[in-house]
């Protein structure tokens, strides 16, 4: 009952079989021409020096040169409350307090935002607001999504590790190998803590959707292994290798035998516990032994205990049924004797008391070797149709060097794979990486496609730039944070997002270019991009500007237990803390994040898309998470002092939008106070005092100032 | 690539949602939700799925198998498919008789008379086969033609074609949706831009109750919001004069207003007091039974009328591995009369030749015995209908083997559905791409034939 024609198929078998290998060398060939697939340029290029302004100084003269080359020029500095909201916000995805915003004006130093950005830097929500970065790509979810929404209640172990991980400044090459093959790193020497961390981080593999009750079980094996090549590839390599499951790529130098190299080893790892009808995915044990010797010890006392019970119950029921010659009454207990009652109490109490502080044997979802495979070419995707021989697991040709590593025989593969993905000589990891630090600061990558470097991506706006970060991200062993620093320290980030609408318009010299002609999209970084809060953002704000947000760090937020079908997310819309902390259950995402363009969880994502539409408007104008964060925001500002009303808007500014407010803004504000009053009903609103304000602090979160950084 | 500003109902979006690889893609030089016309002559101009989440059987309701009556009880004379949900047994008849309507004299089943009688305005596809068996996959394959990797839904596909005729309402609403088997993946937008998205009413509520998320004000005081609105775009317009040029925030200081008028619009549409008394009783929004999937439909003609572009209606839970004799009883009592009246009073409003109307579900059900009283999930041959929009009315397409089981002749895959869908609303499967992460998707994949043999 197949669906394609037999012909096609037949077709597909001579291509692959004769034309393929011809087509394909000549096609890996034409692709090493392919800038993605060329080494990382030393070029002529200055290497950063320790100091910090040589730092910003090779940057910027990147960058300029480029604005040169099109006749544009820099903007001028942004002003220093916009600077401290636009850094704070990049770097920990909250607004900063009115004191910070003070504190940093009040600092007259030349080194007062080098201690801002490392302020910001060492605050332990920069791994929240980065894991989120990560998480995107890892496409994290709470739950399986798919056929059958499961729940997947370790997966916030993967999630915690993932803050911890960012916040401790860990190497990218040791990020990337954890969570490629954590589990095969060498343990002689290594705490046992560790371990349950490297375990942890394989989660990256097991996160994914899959359809658990698809009964074509080989299928759902290989429909696995696909979705672990896309994320990886994806977030890795910036290359969409899945195309290759069913024919050729067709754009890049990427043939169906190398998918299926890629495929071998993800074929020889153990992601699922068991096949079952509805299947389960593969978790492992991270409890110390030291704790799990404490667990059983415990363990054996209880059950001691519960003999003892049992025993001291049975003989007082034999005594009991002895004396009352008519069998054991229904509550026997209330008529044993009062010292075998108060003993039994008191035995019962004492196992209560252990089984309370009985630790747990803790599991993450974790990937396992499985018996090593090579497989063969699936002809057009289908595990029905294989071709004759298998494939030996391997890389992608197209990025292949004397002496790469290469899987060995009695091993998945995964470890080689990491080290070959971190090699000096790979091309691409260091890359895609800078360039989606660089995309999450300016809105926009160097290489305006981030998850496809391939010969249908776009070329880098600055190939300088991207392999000078590049080399420097390696040099500095793979530090996210040295990054941020270059790039946050440089004149090109700190420049103003306004553009001048003079300027926009009217040529200044004969040389000089028209900049939103020739570069309408800011490709160049002729100003400072504004951009929309992310959705994380957006609600994070509005807790913290209205003094609701909690900030407890990690945990997990469910109140499910693992393998439990999902009910509804009730956590989401009541829960006070950070947004990477809420549940995110596939295919029933907290709305408030859909909205505002959040990543689907289903697939690993590079980019947001930020959209503007009605909905966004009406979440503003009607959603009880905005009404209660005016709400609270009101009472805030009319519990406490400063008395007169002017202040307190001052004080809301000051609050929501990091500045104070003009004149002519606080008398706005004013009439709208006393508008407000006008058209309220005592039915309606019992305190218009309270209701006036409240409305007033709805419209200030409402505005434009509020939900793009500029 | 263009950064622009457009108008409209979640036109916003700005053109080609600033995605470099968005070039080409249809929007780029439009409003992501202006009303585009079609590549060629469209025959429909919108679509309403009623969707029967749960799969009823073919068997039992338009596949008229007078040997599986003969045969019943003995065991199925072929082999039966290589994955199967779960073992049935033998071949069952049909608890319900079959009997001719109109003149196009189709067999429908005794649970389906109201809509047996309109068979002369509806042109039957015995022969839908998809590729899933479960739940799940079968309906993400249903609705957005995959069911490994997350793809827009065909709402989003359409949305994105073609665009919306009233930009006051979303162009793709989906009424009481199932929130499980893929949930919000058979109505999202995948990687298309969020605006092509379906929009929820209800799903987990009683239908009366469904409303569209955050479109009511809870405190009720239009003036106070209005007060509201003036006081932010003053904010706005303060803050946009001193940064410069930013088409961004001018779109969304309009979104606000476009907000406050859809409060307007959308609320108006959803209710039903103003029908007519002849019009609720003729989609039995008076019998207790019917009232709720009735709403449904009347909601989706208001809709429809007023130029949303792709409305889905959805009723379960067919679904009956047992007991299918009483369920099949009871579901099919609570549709046949509102579909009818849909079906009869779009023709009467005139709106039956521009609305094409699709009824159907993510697979049939087997045609041999589960448990004592059950029937299976059978995705290899199952009926689904179509209605208006210029489908040749009265007519049958598709042929089954004997007993249903597998389709023998005329075959319709989902993808070739998808692709005759799109055709009907004059668009090509093949030139309705969208370029994502290096290529250029369509709904269909690389399949789909257009299934010209069933256009009038």
């Amino acid at each position: 009952m197949s669906y394609r024609a037999p012909f096609s198929l037949l077709l597909l078998l001579s291509c692959v079989l004769t034309t393929a290998k011809v087509s394909l060398a000549s096609g890996i060939e034409k692709g090493t021409n392919h800038w993605a697939f060329q080494s990382i340029r030393t070029s002529a290029t200055p290497s950063a020096s320790p100091s910090l302004a040589e730092h910003d100084l090779t940057l910027d003269r990147l960058v300029d040169a480029k604005l040169k080359e099109v006749g544009l020029f820099r903007a001028p500095r942004a002003e220093r409350r916009t600077l401290i909201r636009r850094v704070t916000f990049d770097l920990i995805g909250l607004p900063p307090t009115p004191g910070e915003v003070e504190a940093f004006l009040a600092d007259d130093s030349p080194a007062a935002y080098d201690r801002l950005v490392d302020r910001l830097l060492a605050s332990p929500q920069y791994g929240e607001r980065w894991a989120r970065w990560w998480l995107d790509l890892a496409r994290y979810a709470d739950t399986n999504g798919q056929d059958e929404n499961k729940v997947m209640a370790n997966a916030w172990r993967y999630r915690d590790w993932v803050v911890r991980a960012l916040n401790a400044d860990m190497g990218f090459d040791d990020f990337l190998t954890f969570q490629l093959a954590g589990d095969l790193l060498p343990t002689n020497g290594v705490s046992e803590a560790t371990i349950a961390e490297r375990t942890t981080a394989t989660g990256f593999l097991i996160l994914g959707p899959k359809m658990l009750a698809e009964q074509d079980k080989p299928k759902l094996m290989m429909d696995l292994v696909d979705e672990q090549i896309d994320v990886v590839c994806r977030a890795f390599l910036g290359l969409t290798v899945s195309c290759a499951r069913c024919h050729d790529h067709k754009f890049d130098p990427i043939p169906t035998r190398d998918y299926y190299a890629l495929a071998g080893i993800f074929r020889s790892t153990r992601s699922m516990a068991n096949l079952d009808f509805v299947s389960r995915v593969n978790e492992r044990p991270i409890t110390p032994h030291r704790e799990l010797e404490v667990i059983a010890a415990q363990e054996k006392l209880i059950a001691s205990r519960d003999k003892a019970i049992a025993t001291l119950t049975e003989e007082a029921n034999a005594a009991l049924t002895n004396r009352l010659k008519s069998g054991l009454p229904k509550e026997p207990r209330s008529q044993y004797p009062p010292d075998v009652r108060s003993q039994l109490v008191r035995m019962e109490q004492e196992r209560d008391s252990l089984k309370s502080t009985l630790g747990k044997r803790e599991f993450a979802l974790s990937a396992d070797e499985s018996t090593v495979t090579n497989l063969p070419i699936h002809l057009r995707g289908s595990h029905l149709n294989l071709g004759p021989e298998p494939v030996p697991r391997g890389f992608l040709q197209i990025v292949s060097w004397p002496g790469a590593p290469r899987p060995p025989p009695n091993q998945s593969g995964r470890l080689e794979l990491a080290r070959w993905l971190t090699a000096p000589e790979q091309p691409l990891t260091a890359r895609v990486v800078v360039n989606r630090l660089w995309m999450a600061h300016f809105g926009d990558g160097i290489v305006r496609t981030p998850d496809n470097f391939g010969l249908r991506g776009e070329p880098p706006t600055n190939p300088e730039l991207l392999d000078w970060l590049a080399r420097e991200f390696m040099k500095s062993g793979w530090r996210l944070k040295s990054i941020h620093r270059l790039i946050l320290m440089s004149e090109t980030y700190r420049q103003a997002a306004e553009v001048a609408s003079e300027a926009a318009r009217k040529p200044v010299g004969p040389n000089i270019s028209i900049p939103s002609v020739v570069d309408p999209e800011d490709k160049y970084l002729w100003h400072f991009p504004r951009q929309r809060l992310e959705a994380e953002m957006i609600r994070d704000s509005l807790l913290a500007v209205s003094g609701q947000l909690d900030l407890t760090a990690g945990g997990s937020e469910f109140q499910w237990k693992d393998d439990d079908y999902v009910p509804e997310d009730s956590v989401s819309a009541t829960s006070l803390r950070r947004s990477i902390y809420l549940p995110i259950v596939r295919d029933r995402m907290y709305d408030v994040f859909t909205i505002f363009d959040c990543a689907n969880p289903s697939v690993g994502t590079a980019k947001r898309t930020p959209t503007v539409v009605t909905h966004q408007a009406l979440f503003f104008l009607n959603s009880p998470l905005v009404k209660q964060a005016a709400k609270q925001l009101a009472n805030a500002l009319l519990s406490v002092p400063p008395p007169t009303s002017s202040e307190r808007i001052r004080y809301l500014y000051l609050l929501a939008l990091s500045r104070p407010p003009s004149v002519e803004e606080v008398l706005r504000a004013e009439r709208f106070l006393v508008t407000a009053q006008s058209v309220m009903t005592d039915a309606q609103s019992p305190d218009q005092h309270l209701s006036s304000w409240t409305a007033l602090c709805q419209t200030v979160l409402s505005a434009n100032e509020f939900v793009y950084r500029d | 690539m263009l950064r622009q500003c457009c108008a409209g109902f979640g036109n916003l979006a700005l053109a080609g949602l600033v995605s470099a690889e968005t070039t080409g893609n249809v929007e780029a030089s439009t409003g992501p939700l202006t009303a585009r016309p079609a590549l060629f002559p469209a025959k429909a101009k919108r679509i309403i799925f009623l969707f029967m989440h749960g799969g009823p059987s073919h068997v039992d309701t338009f596949d008229h198998k007078p040997l599986l009556i003969r045969d019943s009880g003995k065991p199925l004379p072929f082999q039966k498919p290589r994955i199967q949900f779960a073992k049935t047994s033998n071949l069952r008849k049909s608890p319900w008789e079959f009997r001719p309507y109109g003149q196009s004299g189709a067999m429908v089943s005794d649970l389906f008379p109201k809509v047996g009688a309109c068979s002369d305005d509806i042109c039957f596809i015995k022969s839908i086969h998809g590729t899933n068996e479960a739940h799940g996959g079968a309906l993400l394959k249903l609705h957005t033609g995959s069911d490994t990797f997350v793809r827009p839904s065909m709402g989003s596909w359409i949305s994105y074609g073609l665009g919306t005729e009233n930009q006051n309402l979303p162009s793709f609403i989906t009424i009481n949706p199932t929130l499980g088997h893929g949930g919000v993946g058979n109505w999202s937008s995948a990687f298309l831009p969020a605006v092509h998205q379906g929009t929820p009413i209800g799903g987990g509520v009683p239908i009366d109750r469904a409303s569209i998320n955050y479109l009511h004000d809870p405190d009720e005081n239009f003036a106070l919001q209005r007060a509201q609105l003036d006081l932010l775009d003053g904010m706005n317009r303060t803050h946009l004069a001193k940064v410069g040029v930013d088409s961004v925030l001018e779109a969304r200081i309009a979104s606000f207003e476009l907000a406050f008028r859809m409060q307007m619009e959308a609320p108006e549409t959803m209710e039903l007091k103003g029908e007519s008394e002849a019009t609720r009783k003729l989609y039995g929004l008076d019998d207790p039974k019917t009232a709720s999937f009735a709403r449904q439909c009347l909601l989706a003609r208001r809709f429809s009328e007023r130029g949303v572009r792709f409305v889905q209606v959805t009723h379960g839970y067919w679904d009956q591995h047992d007991d299918l004799t009483k369920e099949h009883g009871r579901l099919a009592s609570e549709v046949d009369r509102p579909i009818a009246a849909l079906l009869s009073d779009l023709k009467s409003r005139g709106l039956l030749d521009e609305t094409l109307v699709l009824w159907g579900a993510e697979f049939g059900r087997t045609p041999t015995l589960q448990g004592t009283d059950g029937r299976d999930h059978h995705p290899h041959a199952f009926t689904m209908w179509l209605a208006g929009g210029g489908v040749k009315p009265g007519f049958s397409y598709g042929i089954t083997d004997d007993y249903g089981f597998y389709c023998v002749d005329q075959k319709v895959h989902v993808h070739d559905l998808h692709a005759t869908l799109l055709a009907l609303l004059g668009l090509d499967h093949e030139r309705l791409t969208y370029r994502y992460a290096g290529r250029d998707f369509r709904l269909t994949d690389i399949h789909g034939r257009v299934v010209n043999e069933i256009v009038g």
